[in-house]
């Protein structure tokens, strides 16, 4: 007897705390979250909390979000606004206060599929997975993630063979161009992207094609028992004195690639990669680029190392200073590593990699898919997803909340996202054998670059 | 066997493109749209002018070329085996390649070739003297420049002729020197092929994804990256899939090109040839642009995210050369054996099937692993036709480590680790058949 | 016998109101029944010879209802002067001049009204009632109706119509919905229409249907707690008309559209949405450029879920590899020539000749093997009749595919024990592509047995001989 009793008991103690808030769409009953919406929630400031904008259900337009609270009716509630687990009741943060929330109701046509398909390439495939589980358990929808090497190129051969496509797919800016003359994927200039950074890498012909969702960028790794510590501020100069410097193990980076040359083509004058739909490899600031490293080849102050030759030596301390990505950090502290970061110096411009997601064309549930990248793209997903894949997110709000090195912040200020333009592959293809031709000394810098516009120039008339 | 090869590595495009792209630009190298590198093979010229995306025309007509030259270095070896070799018209080849491709210095040889016709013996010593000039030419000239393509041509029906005078006492002086000389290349043979597998075995223990390699052991030594590939990234599932495949692909490529290879056997010579080098020519077209259409076959039967149009992709690139070699097997059945077996009252079929079968054991086992091998390794096939990411092969799991190498983060440990698990059980595999390869019942050495 | 007769004329009737209602103009007649056209939902009321608070007029009745100028587009539509007589079932008739059926007056627009599975001959204003004076102003003293010497516009309405008929002095060729290009404005938008091959819709095709009072509708449809008003046309119907070859039914569009396929719309901003046509009902979504009388930019509305209601249409795409099906049947067709004239049908067109008949037939062949069935096809003399009349000394030679000749005499065609068809249907179904589309058989209640070499297969042109 005393048993069962007991056991009711614990029920009805474990059960009275779960004395839920409900949400209603139309006035309708369809979730009620106690407890169970812990699991749910970010670890902030705050304690544990989750927006209310992840929870509420999607749908093709919201008409009305009412929140019912222990002081009334509230309307018009910032979206971003925390839900709070206190004591065992959810409580809604508004302006430093919290009211106890009662029921949260939304008015608006619910999506008649719940049904979406999202294609992930790259990176951070696990971290993203976990994030759309997110979205697709809260709302009780059915959301099919795929990890897809070379996804873009699968979505064309899909298109064109008419077969099933997906709703939402991974890209990068050198994707856009043949997506869209493919007719892959629809122009995205309906979704509103204020907030976001990287918006440029996805426009092409003067439209939006995808959503900006992270990025990596390039920084300058040195090791701190060489090197010592770097001034954020510091120039081109003192990284040639740095590397000059004996003890300090000198640096070294993948010089003959195109992708580690821009930013010193940028840093020297060049404003724009692309002006006026052409690539110019013949003007003034290239020239000097190439010639100034060139130069500092020749004379010992930087090494030209390749990529894997490049890690294993700034691992075993034999390069002090190295320029990556910041997709490296996780690589070097893994292996436990003392490492410093610091943005590229003055004047040079760090390139920015954004990957996007995009809508396809023949998508059955447009709707659905914006709302899911309006999920993915929101301040506390776009942060905790960061984190735990060493990306840094495209929503500038979430960079607060991270805690990110300056190296990071001050770089994507002065940061050069690499365009849609499909010229953008032609010069990198390019560059990088002409850069190469220079430093081996085997033709001149002017010669070189001569021949390499030409080249441009030839194949530039097949470019669409 | 050369010609197979030659084929072979001529269409080789994903190894070369994967570990080079290009490789480094040739000074000699610049055309009009393109820089020509140090590997740049053809497949990768063509590769690289198609994503020049100059118009695809350009594309299609090396592709053209490629395949006409592919048609020809077959059919020229097939009359070589047929045809009662007449030399002199082999030699008249040369002298014509040589002129037509071997510029200045190819007219100069073209006259010297010519003496070859009357004085056989001539031939060694202008062929040495050709491959002599062409070599000082690329030092001084940039190789594109110097190379004469013609030296090539002469180099092959060199070896035709010298195949044709084998048993000839043609090298009985300098047996010793022959024996120094295999062993050399032997050991060169053995330490390329063991290399690369050391070298995966060092990246799949390092903590650092790289492949440059300093000290014998990695520096951050770990087994890390085989627990990270088993435990989250579900290797064995993978590998149990990939299994799945191959061994469909092994077992039905035997069954279907036996009859064929039978059926083959009794044609006469020249019409079999011209089979076979359809069939192999054929062959050569496949790639991503075929895949394309097949999508839409598949998608309308219904057959997408399955693993029959992978398995089918397979055994269609495997037909070639297993109809080649059992063919080539059957014909050394002498005949006198079939003219027994009509005394003994067995009919063609029943000896097909209750004679010949069993004797072609191991060329069928043979075909068996060359089809499952090719299938092991695939991966435009499953990519394209396959959608749920449980089904991945091997082929597609190792790609998503590594990308190409444009993508800035490779994960060479993870790669390493994965591929030298594939790699482990690809050996099991090969060694438990190895017996069968190259033995066969009407050889001497057969037990 | 007068029994006989009277249980034969309602058996007629009976089946004259199930079969559907013929429209004829001149020669072109065909029967069509509701499932042929999309309908609307529709309500009216008629005013009684007395001032409708008599409450003797009809009360407001819902209909569904199928505007009547589509259906007599099918036999060439109207003209200045013609006149439309309305015929029920039990005799009753109205008159209509042409500006009262398409010159949108007081009247309203012309519908035929389901009720209750009758169907009525109705008008539908703006205002929603046909009042005396709507009448009057519409149609003039001739041809408005009187009950007792008072106006009645309730006499408008024709219950159980049977027939409908242009009356006309002109000779039609009967055409099947335009599609002209119209010259001249540019439009104030256009949508394009992908698939198969590449066509445009734009605002002047609108104005131009709205003109012809076609399909060009006015939908009222609710959406978030509001509702608006729209002038639309159905989208199946521009669907339709960028299709390259021949018209079809709305039946015919309505298999193809109910088979599924996938349409994609597009909208100028880059939204791009999906679906299959076996998700939206076909009658259901529109193509609206006028919203509460305001006119926007073409937008797709209806009863349809919200991500389908795409504004600032830019492209319809459609998947054309399941649309492009074509019945070959549909665009078979049986030539005849006599005394100097040609003229061709459709399947289609004859099945809806009033001399179509279903009996049976067989042939014989040489080994004696037999075969027959039940079979549908027009009679032959009054097929040929529609040229020429069949003379005793006449001939009728019909040529097969593959350039057979088969020759009839007058006097045979002319037999006792049956009557000769062309068939194009054997038990219920159409006659399969081989042996052929087209065959002469006699038929008859008591199954006349032919030889098989009388009985021409795959016929393609039948001419009829005069040896003078």
């Amino acid at each position: 007897m005393k048993l069962r009793e007991l056991t009711v008991l614990l029920w009805l103690l474990l059960n009275l705390p779960c004395l839920s808030f409900e949400v209603l769409l139309n006035d309708e009953s369809i979730r009620s979250w106690d407890g169970s919406l812990l699991q749910y929630c970010y670890d902030l400031p705050q304690g544990k909390a989750i927006p209310l904008l992840e929870i509420l259900p999607p749908v093709v337009e919201r008409d009305g979000c009412f929140l019912e609270t222990e002081r009334g009716r509230l309307s018009d509630v910032p979206m971003d606004s925390l839900l709070v687990w206190e004591e065992g009741d959810w409580f809604l943060h508004l302006e430093g206060e919290g009211v106890k929330i009662l029921s949260v109701a939304v008015y608006g046509e619910p999506i008649d599929n719940d049904y979406l398909q999202v294609w992930l390439d790259w990176e951070g495939i696990t971290a993203l997975k976990e994030s759309i589980q997110r979205f697709s358990s809260i709302n009780g929808l059915r959301i099919e993630t795929r990890e897809v090497p070379k996804a873009s190129s699968k979505l064309v051969s899909v298109v064109r063979a008419r077969g099933e496509v997906p709703d939402v797919i991974m890209v990068q800016s050198s994707d856009i161009s043949r997506l869209v003359y493919e007719e892959a994927i629809q122009s995205l200039d309906y979704i509103p992207v204020q907030g976001l950074s990287g918006l440029s890498s996805f426009n092409y012909e003067g439209r939006s094609w995808a959503i900006p969702f992270y990025f990596d960028c390039q920084l300058v790794f040195y090791n701190r028992g060489l090197v010592g510590e770097i001034d954020p501020g510091w120039t081109l100069e003192d990284l040639e004195n740095l590397s000059k410097d004996p003890g300090s193990g000198g640096a070294g980076w993948n010089i003959y690639s195109a992708y580690w040359f821009i930013p010193f083509q940028l840093g020297f004058g060049k404003r724009d990669l692309i002006e006026d739909g052409r690539v110019t490899v013949l003007d003034g600031p290239t020239q000097e680029a190439l010639g100034y490293l060139v130069e500092r080849v020749d004379d010992g102050t930087f090494r030209a190392l390749e990529r894997d030759p490049m890690v294993t030596l700034f691992a075993s301390g034999k390069v002090g200073i190295i320029l990556s990505g910041s997709y490296m950090i996780e690589q070097f502290e893994r292996i436990g590593m003392d490492f410093g970061l610091a943005p590229y110096p003055e004047p040079l411009r760090p390139v920015l990699d954004y990957k996007g997601l995009a809508i396809t064309r023949k998508t059955r549930n447009p709707i659905l898919a914006r709302r899911l990248i309006e999920f993915l793209t929101s301040k506390y997903v776009q942060a905790s997803f960061c984190k735990a894949s060493y990306k840094i997110p495209s929503r500038r709000e979430a960079l607060d909340g991270m805690e990110l090195n300056f190296a990071i912040s001050s770089s994507l200020e002065r940061g050069y996202p690499l365009p849609a333009d499909p010229l953008y592959e032609l010069y990198k293809d390019t560059m990088w054998k002409l850069i190469r031709l220079a430093i081996s000394d085997r033709l001149g810098v002017r010669e070189v670059l001569e021949k390499g516009q030409k080249i441009i120039d030839e194949n530039s008339g097949g470019v669409q | 066997m050369f010609t197979i090869n030659f084929i072979k590595f001529l269409k080789e495009f994903t190894v070369v493109f994967l570990m080079t792209d290009g490789g480094p630009p040739l000074v000699s190298g610049f055309t009009k749209r393109s820089i020509i590198g140090a590997t740049t093979t053809l497949d990768i010229f063509i590769y690289d002018i198609f994503t020049g995306r100059s118009s695809t025309g350009i594309a299609s007509a090396y592709s053209v070329l490629t395949l006409l030259l592919v048609a020809f270095v077959m059919i020229l070896w097939f009359l070589s085996s047929r045809v009662e070799l007449n030399a002199h018209l082999l030699i008249i080849l040369v002298v014509a390649a040589q002129t037509t491709l071997g510029g200045y210095t190819g007219l100069v040889f073209g006259g010297l070739y010519l003496l070859a016709v009357w004085k056989r013996g001539l031939f060694k010593y202008i062929l040495i003297g050709d491959i002599l000039v062409s070599l000082l030419l690329s030092l001084f000239n940039g190789f594109l420049r110097g190379f004469n393509a013609a030296t090539i041509i002469s180099l092959m029906v060199f070896l035709i002729l010298r195949r044709e005078r084998e048993g000839a006492a043609v090298v009985k002086s300098g047996d010793r020197a022959l024996k120094l000389l295999t062993g050399i290349v032997l050991a060169g043979v053995l330490i390329a092929s063991v290399l690369p597998l050391l070298v995966l075995v060092w990246i799949s223990l390092s903590g650092l994804s790289t492949t440059y390699i300093d000290s014998f052991l990695p520096r951050y030594f770990t087994l890390d990256n085989f627990v990270r590939v088993v435990g989250e990234e579900g290797i064995i599932s993978t590998l149990l899939n990939t299994l799945f495949v191959s061994l469909v692909t092994g077992l039905a490529v035997p069954l279907l090109t036996f009859q064929l290879a039978l059926a083959l056997r009794k044609i006469k010579n020249s019409l079999s040839d011209i089979a076979i080098v359809i069939l192999n020519t054929v062959g050569v077209i496949g790639g991503m642009h075929t895949l394309v259409p097949l999508y839409s076959i598949f998608r309308t039967m219904g057959m997408i995210d399955s693993y029959f149009p992978v398995v089918l992709v397979y055994i269609s690139h495997a037909i070639p050369f297993s109809v080649f070699t059992i063919r080539t097997y059957l014909e050394s059945v002498p005949e006198s054996l079939e003219d027994q077996a009509k005394i003994d009252g067995v009919g063609p079929v029943a000896f097909g099937f209750r004679i010949l079968l069993p004797l072609s054991r191991p060329v069928l086992t043979t075909s068996f692993i060359v089809a499952f091998l090719g299938a092991w390794n695939g991966f435009l096939a499953p990519l394209l036709f396959l959608l749920s990411d449980s089904k991945y092969t091997m082929g597609v799991k190792l790609y998503t480590y590594v990308g190409s190498l444009g993508s800035g983060n490779p994960q060479w440990n993870l790669f390493g680790a994965a591929a030298t698990i594939n790699l482990l059980v690809m050996g099991v595999i090969f060694y438990t058949f190895r017996g069968y390869l190259g033995k066969t019942p009407l050889s001497e050495n057969y037990e | 016998m007068k029994k006989l007769l009277a249980i034969m004329f309602t058996v007629l009737i009976a089946i004259a109101s199930i079969a559907g209602i013929t429209v004829t103009c001149n020669d072109s007649t065909f029967v069509f029944d509701r499932g042929d056209f999309p309908s609307l939902r529709v309500v009216t009321r008629f005013e009684g010879p007395q001032p409708s608070s008599d409450r003797n007029g009809s009360d407001y009745i819902e209909y569904e209802a199928i505007p009547l100028i589509s259906v007599l587009e099918y036999v060439g539509g109207m003209r200045e002067g013609d006149l439309l007589k309305i015929e029920a079932d039990d005799g009753y008739s109205k008159l209509f001049p042409f500006g009262a059926i398409y010159g949108r007056t007081a009247l309203g627009n012309p519908y035929i009204g389901y009720r209750e599975e009758k169907p009525y001959f109705i008008f539908v204003p703006d205002d929603g009632e046909v009042s005396n004076e709507d009448m009057l102003a519409s149609l003039g003293e001739e041809y408005s109706h009187f009950y007792d010497g008072l106006p009645s516009s309730k006499g408008l309405m024709v219950k159980s119509v049977s027939t409908i008929r242009i009356e006309t002095s002109r000779t039609v060729s009967p055409l099947i919905m335009e599609t002209a290009a119209f010259p001249g404005p540019s439009p104030d938008w256009t949508v394009e229409i992908k698939g198969s091959g590449k066509k445009e819709i734009s605002s002047i095709d609108f104005e131009a249907d709205e003109a012809d009072g076609g399909h060009y509708v006015e939908i009222s449809l609710e959406r978030k707690g509001e509702t608006n008003t729209y002038r639309a046309i159905p989208l199946w119907l521009v669907v339709a008309a960028a299709r390259e070859d021949e018209q079809k039914r709305f039946s015919q569009y309505r298999e193809l559209w109910e088979g599924g396929f996938d349409i994609t719309l597009t909208s100028v901003d880059g939204y791009s949405v999906t679906f299959n046509t076996l998700d939206v009902p076909i009658e259901a979504i529109f193509i609206a450029d006028e919203e509460n009388g305001e006119k926007i930019a073409p937008a797709i509305v209806g009863e349809i879920s919200g991500k389908l209601w795409v504004k600032g249409l830019a492209s319809i795409e459609l998947d054309t590899e399941r649309y492009s099906y074509e019945d070959p049947r549909l665009s078979v067709s049986l030539v005849l020539k006599a005394g100097g004239l040609e003229r061709e049908f459709t399947i289609a067109d004859l099945e809806a000749k009033s001399y179509y008949v279903e009996n049976y037939g067989q042939y014989i062949t040489s080994s004696g093997g037999k075969h027959g069935g039940l079979y549908g096809g027009v009679e032959l003399v009054k097929l040929v009749g529609e040229l020429v009349e069949l003379k005793p000394t006449s001939t009728i030679r019909t040529v097969a595919s593959d350039g057979y000749e088969t020759t009839y005499s007058a006097g045979e065609i002319e037999s006792a024990d049956g009557i000769w068809i062309v068939a194009f249907k054997l038990d219920g179904d159409y006659l399969p592509e081989d042996p052929g589309y087209f065959r002469t058989i006699k038929v008859g209640p008591n199954m006349p047995a032919i030889e098989s070499r009388r009985s021409a297969k795959m016929v393609e042109i039948i001419e009829v001989i005069d040896l003078e």
